[in-house]
């Protein structure tokens, strides 16, 4: 993963269904064909909490479908067949809880998952699916909260992959936090945006190794999947401008 | 930091929320902690307990319904008697007092039938603080007269569209509200579930009840109860219920929760006897859910009792046998206040009226030197339109 980073990275996030799995596929890979590196793939969820509106709504489109945890598993097959990038899952807790930790981790690692963000499992819960995870060669990763300075060296310890900065608060906290956050791993640092203009991505591009955004890359409607995954190129260039 | 506190019942329980809120529970759960220890904080918890709320609250011999029944002897313990008519403010004053301890200008809640809704609206009131309630929208249509008396008093009542439109709806809008607001909002939970430490602090600002049961029914009868029985959703009366007799087994607790149409059905919120194993809402407890952990969309009469979720000590105290979790169907639970009025002159909350069915079915079974605590834990003036509409009378004419 630290090879990856080298270059920084622009990070799409899509919703595994939405609003189908053909789309999914089409969309990651026009995607990759833009420039991205590392993409990340939401698991759908009955309940987001951790989500805002846009989110929430594409997770609803995909689940409207009766889509099923094992078909997107296997659309997430189908880009593997297809493409090499390095791939991300972003799941609720319950989800692999009841599926089985160590089962979800052996499915995952085969489908040759990087990383695996959960939003709603904070550092004291983590242990038991971190080490299922490991078990398997798939990396746990980590988020680092806001304003939480006393919290930071606890939360990276274990931490693998790279580190997430959610949500990402306004100049100049931002960068006292990953300054803090810098002082006590050596871990890429990525912070996760809603959408950004280049101007946006310009600024923070000093800081981090990599943005991720969560809403750019969410329709829902059919749009041309070239159109969609455009901003990919444009906002790259503009991260690894300087 | 205080000495790591265990947040589990059994397997149950923890703190399953984003790290962004790992800090404020953090600071709640220290706070917290202390308060149990502080006697100027138990001084003013009970002042208000007893000065505001009007407590302690009647243990009242049920003696037309034992002798109809012809069973167990029955007593009622009447948290509908409690100012603003439920038991939910009980645990609103403890919940608020700690958010003052905190430094917080804001209560933000979520309510299912509008009990605890416009127990926190009160209190904000009482303590001059700013105050949001999420509601589903499906509940502030059923419930129409709560959210007019929550907006009386100073609160703005927030419609959840998302979902069903019901309490599980209301708490993940109130959970995000918190999510972005907590430098100064405190979220004020009702039921006994959530993250650690919610569940242990609702048990112990709602233990008042069994407290108060336990020290009355040693004075009238000389002796402990045979059985206890409380409604539970998420198991807030039912727990504060239960919770000074958990360590005498020889009082066998009960919970009634919302069976619905039939635990057959589909249509259901029985989550103990059919759900399983998860992690939702900031807890390990048990959920009805589909084979996958999606969360299933659920149905009762009651608004209070119809959560996909139930508190992570009730789903310990199934596990471990300790409580018995039964399932009141609709149809009961409207006999239930049917019958409860007409024979002790009390209009029950539709929600308690599922404890009273259970209470009537058990008596039955038990002998008159038997003796059964059946906690009432709202009055039901809420519910006169919604049981007519069920019964097929139109009030609206």
């Amino acid at each position: 993963m630290t090879k990856l980073f080298a270059t920084k990275q622009l990070i799409p996030f899509n919703v595994i269904g939405d609003p189908n799995p053909a789309a999914t596929v089409a969309n990651v890979l026009a995607q990759v064909q833009a420039g991205a590196q590392l993409i990340e793939l939401g698991l759908p969820f009955s309940d987001p909490v951790a989500d805002g509106p846009a989110v929430k709504a594409a997770n609803q489109r995909a689940l409207r479908g009766q889509l099923t945890v094992a078909q997107a598993l296997a659309t997430v097959a189908a880009i593997r067949a297809q493409s090499n990038v390095a791939l991300v899952l972003v799941t609720y807790v319950n989800i692999p809880f009841v599926y089985g930790f160590d089962a979800f981790a052996a499915r995952v690692a085969a489908l040759d998952i990087t990383g695996i963000i959960v939003p709603d499992l904070p550092h004291e819960e983590a242990a038991e699916f971190r080490d299922s995870l490991a078990r398997h060669g798939v990396d746990l990763l980590t988020i680092v909260g806001p304003a939480s300075p006393e919290r930071i060296a606890t939360v990276v310890a274990p931490a693998r992959g790279f580190l997430t900065v959610s949500p990402a608060l306004p100049q100049p906290i931002l960068g006292q936090e990953i300054a803090a956050i810098r002082a006590a791993s050596d871990l890429p640092i990525v912070v996760n945006l809603p959408t950004a203009d280049t101007a946006t991505i310009q600024a923070l591009a000093p800081l981090v190794e990599g943005i991720q955004l969560t809403e750019t890359f969410v329709s829902g409607a059919a749009v041309d999947p070239g159109e969609l995954a455009r901003p990919v190129t444009e906002l790259r260039q503009a991260l690894q401008a300087l | 930091m205080t000495e790591k506190v265990d947040n589990r019942f059994g397997m149950y329980g923890g703190q399953f929320v984003p790290e962004a809120l790992m800090p404020e529970l953090i600071r709640l759960q220290d706070a917290f902690e202390a308060c149990k220890h502080d006697d100027d904080f138990q001084r003013e918890f009970h002042r208000l307990l007893n000065d505001y709320a009007g407590r302690p609250s009647l243990l009242y011999y049920a003696k037309n319904m034992t002798e109809d029944l012809g069973g167990a002897k029955i007593y009622l313990k009447r948290e509908d008697l409690n100012h603003t008519g439920a038991h939910k403010i009980n645990n609103v004053i403890g919940q608020a007092l700690l958010a003052k301890r905190l430094g917080k200008t804001r209560l933000i809640a979520e309510t299912g039938a509008g009990q605890h809704g416009v127990a926190t609206a009160t209190i904000a009131a009482l303590f001059g603080m700013d105050c949001e309630i999420y509601m589903g929208k499906q509940d502030t249509d059923r419930q129409r007269l709560n959210v007019y008396r929550m907006e009386l008093l100073g609160a703005k009542v927030v419609p959840v569209t998302d979902g069903q439109g019901l309490l599980k709806d209301a708490v993940n809008a109130a959970l995000a509200d918190w999510a972005q607001h907590a430098a100064d909002t405190f979220y004020v939970i009702g039921s006994a579930v959530g993250p650690a430490p919610y569940p242990a602090m609702v048990h112990e600002f709602q233990s008042v009840i069994s407290k108060e049961s336990r020290q009355q029914i040693l004075q009238v009868e000389g002796r402990l109860p045979d059985a206890i029985v409380a409604c539970c959703g998420g198991g807030s009366n039912a727990i504060g219920s239960f919770a000074d007799y958990l360590d005498k087994p020889s009082v066998k607790l009960y919970g009634a929760e919302a069976a619905g149409q039939g635990l057959a059905s589909g249509k259901t919120a029985a989550t103990l006897e059919l759900g399983s194993d998860g992690i939702f809402h900031g807890m390990a407890s048990k959920f009805l859910q589909n084979q996958d952990g999606q969360i299933a969309k659920v149905y009762s009469i009651s608004a209070g009792l119809d959560y996909p979720g139930i508190g992570p000590e009730h789903a310990a105290l199934q596990a471990s046998g300790r409580a018995t979790y039964v399932g009141i169907t609709d149809e009961e639970a409207v006999q239930a206040f049917e019958y409860i009025a007409r024979k002790e002159g009390i209009i029950a909350a539709i929600e308690s009226s599922h404890a009273v069915a259970y209470t009537e079915k058990l008596a039955k079974t038990m002998t008159p030197d038997q003796i059964i605590i059946c906690t009432l834990s709202g009055r039901g003036d809420k519910d006169v339109a919604q049981v007519a509409n069920y019964r097929g009378v139109d009030l609206h004419d």
